[in-house]
């Protein structure tokens, strides 16, 4: 794959630069991913963003009308969705696997426009993990700290420079078309480049085993009751979790102007999926049984690929301190 | 905190043994040393899993009620529900207080195994299994920025909470962690009328938090546990402590600090000084 070097500080010159012509998206602060309008507001940090960057194609609040009452009736407003181009920069290699992995979905049964739009104006600037974060399992599910699934570009933190791995032609061309700012790298940066990448994957060490949990997970086990006891049902790890995408529809406002929604929604919650009087989940243990067994059994049974990235994010926050790589060993040993 | 294991071991597997409890609510180490967990000890062989350390700070009344609760899930049919015995912390034991005194359970289906610090916790544990500090630090950390923001401006400090509620994705972490949020259906959740949108928005996202606040005025125990588990950082302690401290001022009472008390807002009076509300 060819690559080239980027200085350090011209990163953020870069970004400027994209701004003339682009939207741009980055880290923002140590809790999620912002829409930036200088390189200076670029904000790395050894902490991925609390929130992954599924928001940006999977809005967690989305307007799919409008609709007005008139003198001559209703007039409904069909919501309008910008095309300008967009960069995302300094992205987690993980939040971008995520994306391959969503599109099986939003182009399953059909093409999700909404989704797809945003797919087709983005280029992704991924940034390698120097260190991979505590709570990460991205290479037992095929990925890696400087993982390039879903990017154009990768960006790995050498010495003084970052070393760019032009992996697409899209990619190709934003470095052609901003060539001022790149340099050539040679045979020591790129083996600079895969020496940094072995040392952080060895570094990963907690671990899913995939193709494991896919024959052994068993909806009838009795382990499941034990296992759920922990969760307090919320919906943090459904929601900061890359590859979680139920949604919910739902009307706001009154009769003079009301707006219909797509909105993020959990299977940990009680009332999901709750629909003419019936809750197909009525108790704790069910629910959480179905996260699980959506990720690991339904999820790769329907699209071939396992519904995690191993970010790590729902280990990190979760508010009993419950580890899902432990809980889904726990699951196959205990049936 | 070795001495504390141990003593919470020794309680646990008497009180197993003997069938005076069937189930122990406890914390057991999570992934690594740096993470606790709450566990649910049935057998007398799992009870050296039990640990206490710095990292058991989850608020385990939380596991007594609601939907699901040990002691209230409207899935178990009364005379099955386990006797339970508990570890509670200074925290974990105000909450359990306010439960008793909004009648979610007798005083008598729970053994508790109390962890004290020197504050305030408004009911005898059935055995003290040991001694912590109290964090003063963290509480006039909280206090200082109560009376930051109460110097705010009211257009000041609306903003500010407005800037803090913007970041909520609504994710009800704050509401599943809360013991005294156990109600069969938030008001969040309904429908039909819908009293809060569901979506993240500015006024959604305002109007549940206050909701939420204002529901929890005078019964809220100042545990803290929406505040540390919030992802997006929103300082719910705040709100707590402040609403705390109106109550105490108007009613001269403090959630959590007696068994035997009648909670502020739950009490009537036919001599009310007010006119509004005979």
């Amino acid at each position: 794959m060819e690559a080239k070097l980027l200085q350090r500080e011209k990163l953020s010159q870069l970004v400027d630069a994209l701004l003339e012509d682009h939207e741009v998206v980055a880290p923002t602060s140590d809790l999620a991913y912002g829409q930036i309008r200088s390189g200076a507001e670029l904000h790395l940090s050894d902490n991925k963003p609390t929130q992954s960057l599924k928001g940006f194609f999977f809005p967690p609040r989305e307007v799919l009308f409008e609709s007005r009452r008139t003198e001559d009736g209703l007039e409904l407003v069909p919501s309008s969705s910008s095309d300008a181009p967009r960069v995302i920069v300094a992205a987690r290699p993980c939040d971008v696997a995520s994306l391959p992995v969503l599109d099986k979905l939003f182009g399953w049964d059909y093409q999700d426009s909404s989704y797809f739009q945003r797919r087709q104006r983005t280029t992704i600037i991924s940034l390698a993990c120097d260190p991979p974060p505590k709570d990460c399992f991205c290479v037992s599910l095929g990925g890696s700290p400087a993982g390039i699934e879903g990017s154009d570009l990768l960006l790995t933190p050498l010495r003084d420079a970052y070393h760019v791995l032009i992996i697409t032609e899209r990619g190709k061309a934003l470095v052609e078309k901003y060539a001022q700012f790149f340099e050539e790298s040679d045979e020591q940066h790129n083996q600079e480049r895969a020496r940094l990448e072995d040392e952080w994957r060895a570094q990963v060490t907690k671990e899913i085993d995939a193709d494991r949990l896919r024959e052994a997970l068993d909806f009838d086990s009795g382990a499941w009751e034990m296992l759920a006891q922990q969760c307090v049902d919320c919906a943090i790890c459904t929601f900061l979790c890359p590859t979680c995408h139920c949604f919910d529809i739902q009307d706001e406002g009154d009769n003079a102007h009301a707006i219909r929604l797509r909105l993020w929604d959990s299977c940990a919650r009680q009332d999901f999926t709750e629909m003419a009087v019936h809750q197909p989940r009525p108790n704790h243990f069910s629910r959480y049984r179905q996260r699980l067994m959506h990720k690991f059994k339904y999820y790769p049974e329907n699209f071939g690929r396992v519904l995690c990235v191993g970010c790590g994010r729902c280990i990190q926050y979760c508010p009993a301190g419950v580890d899902i790589t432990k809980a889904l060993e726990r699951a196959v040993e205990q049936r | 905190m070795k001495e504390i294991t141990k003593k919470i071991r020794k309680e646990a597997r008497k009180l197993l043994k003997d069938g005076r409890a069937d189930l122990v609510i406890g914390y057991e180490q999570g992934s690594d040393e740096e993470v606790a967990t709450p566990c649910f000890i049935t057998d007398v062989s799992q009870v050296d899993r039990l640990v206490f350390d710095e990292h058991c700070y989850h608020n385990l009344a939380k596991y007594l009620v609601g939907q699901e609760g040990y002691l209230t899930s409207r899935f178990v049919a009364q005379e099955k529900r386990p006797r339970v015995a508990i570890v509670a912390t200074p925290a974990t034991m105000r909450s359990i207080v306010g439960l008793i005194q909004e009648h979610q359970f007798a005083r008598d289906k729970l053994i508790i195994l109390g962890i004290l610090d020197g504050t305030l916790v408004g009911i005898e544990p059935d055995v003290v299994v040991g001694q912590i500090e109290e964090d003063q630090e963290k509480s006039a950390r909280i206090q200082a920025q109560v009376r930051e923001i109460e110097e705010m401006t009211a257009s000041e400090r609306w903003a500010w909470w407005e800037e803090q509620f913007s970041r909520c994705i609504r994710c009800y972490a704050c509401r599943q962690v809360c013991p005294f949020c156990y109600c069969e259906q938030c008001i969040s959740d309904e429908n039909q009328p819908q009293w809060i949108g569901k979506s993240s928005s500015p006024e959604n996202n305002r109007t549940w938090n206050i909701i939420r606040a204002l529901h929890l005025v005078g019964r809220c125990t100042d545990c803290g546990e929406c505040d540390r588990v919030c992802p997006v950082d929103i300082p719910l302690s705040l709100l707590a402590v402040k609403m705390a401290g109106e109550v105490e001022e108007a009613f001269d009472y403090k959630a959590g600090a007696d068994v035997d008390a009648k909670p502020a807002l739950h009490s009537f009076r036919p001599d009310d000084p007010d006119d509004f509300i005979r």
